[in-house]
């Protein structure tokens, strides 16, 4: 397993580093070597004074290379470090190699949070804009806790409840900068990484916040120890547990959110710098610390370097964390092939708990469904108020074609979603984190920037295929949960490329924006009839392999014994879940969450076959997006909030109040 | 001869359909800001405008009468709003382009390409505003706006050239994104075409592109040596980013050659070029913005 193994001693680390150094400096600046000397003996310590002639004043480029450059190269060799200790520490906290600030929704967190505060309360914001980052990420992460449990922190369920959660925080985001959106065009920039700097101001103010938890590090050193040998061992020679992960987990968000309240979003140091510490052969975990810390500031180093070149050759200057995401999603793809993640089976049935409704509870619901649904086709509102009454002529042909594809896509995402969590036997398995939603969306974005003319829908279309057959493809050599994980690369890919594309603040960004918020706004009547047809046909189809569906359910060799075709039988249902999801995707954007809640609450309302829990699924995705779809039109009149954004965030709150009257359930039994 | 080609084909951009109606438009719809501007240059008031409260924040001239209505946002307008107002032309930006086929079910719709790295865009706002004023048979108002305008110009012109003897400086308008990151107004954008009325010249080129803006570094400033720096209001990090050695060392800086103009909207038409003419002489004689 050892590769790079002359890096280990810190000598060659430490020489590596000021080499590397050396170089970035060649590239900020203009100034000759021999200008650069000069530069910094002029401002060298007094003590030079008295031998040296007083200096000539500096001109622009010097005092550029002093208060440009170098605060900028310290900053990037400290906050490379941080990121990557923080990740070290959750890594080996939960003994879980895809741990990190980035996948268990601390980033987003406080992403949020510094977003939300620009927004409402910016004086807030830069007095205490780390404490809130910090808050932010304490709470998404408790929350991402809450969804997989305390116990499965080794396995799956920790990171895809960590991206589940990042989807949810990432549209509420968005959600609050389209509704203000020229006021938070600055942040794009800000929330890509942006490493420039004009002073020591942030130098000095990191410093200080580093510090004090680097040198508390060592202290943790025994219970990180410890912990590798399970919390059992740890207990039982004699720690506190709950205390020092209390301790390690707070460690780590600090470090995160000083670098995040510094410098903006820059993913994967922290999920990568430790794996390729471990890679080079750390094993103790002093050891894995300090290498992470090297690698971390070697990789935030050259991918500033990157930035900094191509903004010399781009119109518009690029962020640096965009540049280290372009160079860091390949990392993690790569990651995810050669990695043994634990990948146990877990418990399908437990994780959300059935029973038996009677007839006329059935029957309520199916009353409040039409109810619901006629409400969402007859209320509206306009510049006298609410109306509801049936819409003229030329009303229902503006209303129908958004309605109905709504509807389709709540339909078709639903049932993509019964069928992926079946097949995985995965609770948390859903359309969006296999990654389809993020072929699509970057499909889309080559259209959009490249070939303004053409459909984008088309390109999204190709995106959401390229990336199935790509899964195809890797199904066959890979596990059900590792194909999520790439999916879940696939999106940080993306996302990358978008905040690159995002961090411009053209007009263009509020269009990509709008179409990521999944919006059924533009749809053609001619496209919701199509694409509610063949999502309708798709569903049919999925109906029809119920029965294989539940087969599949009993086990592998189960199901041989009944005569099942494995293999082609798994390709096709995945087939039909992807492709429900490319159509939908490509047409109206990535709707999150729709494809994970449904199943679950199929489930609460009593359907525990694979055909009756298709079946609800659907109904409920039909009611859901309609009222997804009024709110949309209605609730802030005369603008519109996309369908997508309003079913995302009522889906995840949903998800939320499901888990814990769950955990309340639970308590009392 | 490609050039040529494509310059015919923008003067094509309107398409006549619209205009086959004899009696001028009464119930117009804006959906988006440099058509509500052209507008209430003419004196409409059109019958709603997208995004109404941001146009109010961010564009604030032409005023908006208070009697207009809002129509949902410039990128998703209020549909049914819109076809319950039952207006008799809708005008849209490229923004819209898809949407067309569906506004033209609710009325006449007008596309306006003001926007575009292929022509010029200044050439094209006053084109679009003759061929509005055609349209609503106000060709005479813009003849008497055009002349005032013409005229003010060069009283502006004047004064600056007496201002600084006749040496007039070149300037480089900017917006700040954040302390680190600068919009640069260059070639295709309005603060470019204002400067030109007023025969200043650019101290930082950037290329032709759609709007005219580029996002740059800030340090990349460091390299006007000789010209002014104006930076359009709002930005409230002013204080923190001046007191800054990098920024105290800026060449502009220290020849005290850096100026801030009232906040202005720089994405506007024929109007907006007025307005941008007038801020930028108040701010490059001396006349400090109220906050």
């Amino acid at each position: 397993m050892k590769i790079f193994t002359p890096l280990r001693h810190p000598s060659t680390q430490i020489l590596l580093l000021m080499l590397l150094s050396l170089l970035y400096l060649q590239i900020a600046t203009p100034l000759s070597i021999t200008d650069q000397l000069h530069t910094l003996s002029s401002a060298a310590p007094l003590s030079f004074e008295h031998i040296s002639p007083p200096a000539l004043p500096l001109n622009f480029d010097q005092i550029e290379y002093l208060h440009g450059s170098w605060p900028r190269l310290i900053l990037a060799l400290v906050l490379g470090a941080a990121l990557a200790v923080s990740g070290s520490l959750l890594q080996q906290l939960t003994q879980n190699v895809l741990v990190s600030p980035m996948t268990i929704g601390a980033s987003s967190g406080a992403w949020l949070a510094v977003v939300l505060a620009s927004i409402l309360m910016p004086a807030l914001l830069a007095d205490y804009g780390e404490w809130l980052a910090l808050g932010g990420a304490t709470l998404a992460v408790g929350l991402v806790l809450l969804l997989a449990g305390w116990t499965s922190l080794q396995g799956m369920p920790l990171i895809l409840a960590g991206m589940a959660i990042n989807i949810l925080l990432g549209a509420t985001a968005a959600l609050a900068v389209m509704m203000n959106d020229q006021y938070t065009r600055s942040l794009f920039i800000w929330g890509a990484g942006d490493l420039a700097q004009n002073d020591w101001h942030w130098v000095s103010w990191c410093l200080p916040r580093l510090l004090p938890v680097l040198i508390l590090i060592p202290l943790l050193q025994r219970p990180l120890q410890l912990m590798r040998l399970g919390s059992g061992a740890a207990r039982s020679a004699g720690m506190q547990v709950g205390l020092a992960s209390a301790l390690i987990f707070l460690a780590s968000l600090w470090l995160t959110a000083v670098s995040i309240t510094a410098v903006g979003l820059i993913a994967f140091i922290s999920l990568l710098a430790p794996n390729l510490a471990r890679l080079s052969g750390a094993r103790s975990s002093r050891a894995e610390l300090a290498l992470s810390a090297f690698y971390g500031a070697l990789f935030l180093l050259a991918g500033d370097a990157l930035a900094l070149l191509a903004s010399n050759y781009f119109t518009d200057a690029v962020p640096s964390g965009a540049a280290v995401s372009l160079l860091g999603a390949p990392g993690l793809i790569w990651l995810c092939l050669r990695q043994r993640v634990v990948d146990r089976p877990s418990d399908y049935g437990a994780w959300s708990r059935s029973y038996s409704p009677k007839p006329w509870q059935l029957a309520a619901l199916v009353a409040i469904g039409m109810l619901l649904l006629c409400i969402a086709c007859l209320a509206s509102r306009s510049s006298e108020g609410w109306v509801f009454a049936l819409p003229d002529a030329l009303q229902w042909s503006l209303r129908w074609p958004r309605l109905l594809a709504a509807m389709a896509a709540g339909l078709g995402l639903a049932m993509a979603g019964c069928v992926l969590q079946r097949l995985m036997q995965n609770p948390l398995a859903s359309p969006d984190l296999l990654g389809i939603s993020s072929g699509a969306s970057l499909g889309l974005l080559i259209a959009i920037c490249n070939f303004p003319d053409s459909n984008p829908a088309s390109l999204a279309w190709l995106g959401a295929m390229a990336i199935l057959i790509l899964m195809f493809w890797l199904g066959k050599r890979h596990s059900p949960a590792k194909l999520i994980l790439l999916g879940v690369g696939l999106s940080s890919m993306l996302e990358a490329i978008l905040q690159f594309v995002l961090a411009k603040g053209d007009a263009d960004s509020f269009r990509i924006l709008s179409w990521l918020a999944g919006s059924t706004y533009q749809v053609s009547p001619k496209q919701a009839l199509i694409s509610s047809a063949l999502i309708i046909i798709l569903g049919l189809a999925t109906l029809l392999c119920a029965r294989v569906l539940s087969l599949l359910m009993l086990g592998d060799d189960a199901a041989r014994a009944r005569g099942l075709a494995i293999a082609p039988t798994r390709m096709i249902l995945l087939m039909l879940s992807g492709s429900l999801c490319a159509i939908i995707t490509s047409q109206f954007g990535p709707l999150a969450f729709i494809g994970l809640m449904l199943p679950h609450l199929a489930k609460l309302c009593g359907a525990r076959s694979s055909k009756s829990q298709l079946i609800v699924a659907a109904g409920l995705g039909i009611i859901l997006l309609a009222c997804a779809d009024l709110a949309g039109r209605t609730l802030i009149f005369p603008r519109q909030i996309p369908v997508g954004i309003v079913a995302s965030v009522s889906c995840g709150a949903l998800l939320i109040l499901a888990l814990l009257t769950m955990r309340i359930f639970k308590e009392k039994a | 001869m490609r050039y040529l080609l494509s310059g015919l084909l923008a003067i094509l951009f309107i398409h006549p359909a619209s205009a086959t109606t004899i009696t001028p438009p009464q119930r117009v719809v804006a959906l988006s800001w440099e058509a509500t501007e052209y507008l209430l240059t003419l004196g409409i008031t059109p019958l709603a405008v997208a995004d109404k409260s941001d146009y109010q924040t961010w564009v604030v001239q032409p005023t908006l009468p208070k009697q207009v209505l809002g129509a949902g946002g410039r990128m998703e307008p209020n549909l049914e709003q819109l076809a319950s107002l039952k207006p008799d032309l809708i005008i849209i930006n490229p923004a819209l382009t898809d949407l067309k086929p569906t506004l033209e079910r609710i009325a006449p719709t007008l596309l306006l390409d003001a926007y575009r790295s292929d022509h010029d865009n200044e050439a094209a706002s006053y084109r679009i505003q003759r061929e509005l004023a055609v349209l609503f048979d106000k060709t005479a108002q813009l003849d008497q706006l055009l002349a005032t305008q013409k005229q003010r110009f060069s009283q502006l012109k004047s004064q600056l050239a007496a201002h600084y003897q006749g040496q007039l400086p070149k300037v480089c308008v900017i917006r700040f994104a954040t302390p680190t990151t600068i919009w640069v107004y260059g070639e295709n954008s309005m603060p470019l075409a204002a400067m030109r009325q007023l025969g200043l010249e650019t101290a930082c080129p950037q290329p032709k592109t759609a709007w005219g803006t580029a996002q740059r570094k800030l340090t990349e400033l460091g390299k006007i040596h000789d010209g002014i720096v104006l930076h359009v209001l709002p930005f409230n990090q002013m204080a923190k980013l001046s007191s800054t050695p990098m920024w105290q060392a800026m060449p502009f800086v220290k020849k005290q050659n850096f100026l801030t103009m009232r906040s202005t909207w720089t994405n506007g038409g024929v109007y907006s070029i007025g307005l941008l003419a007038e801020a930028m002489s108040e701010a490059l004689q001396g006349k400090k913005p109220l906050p």
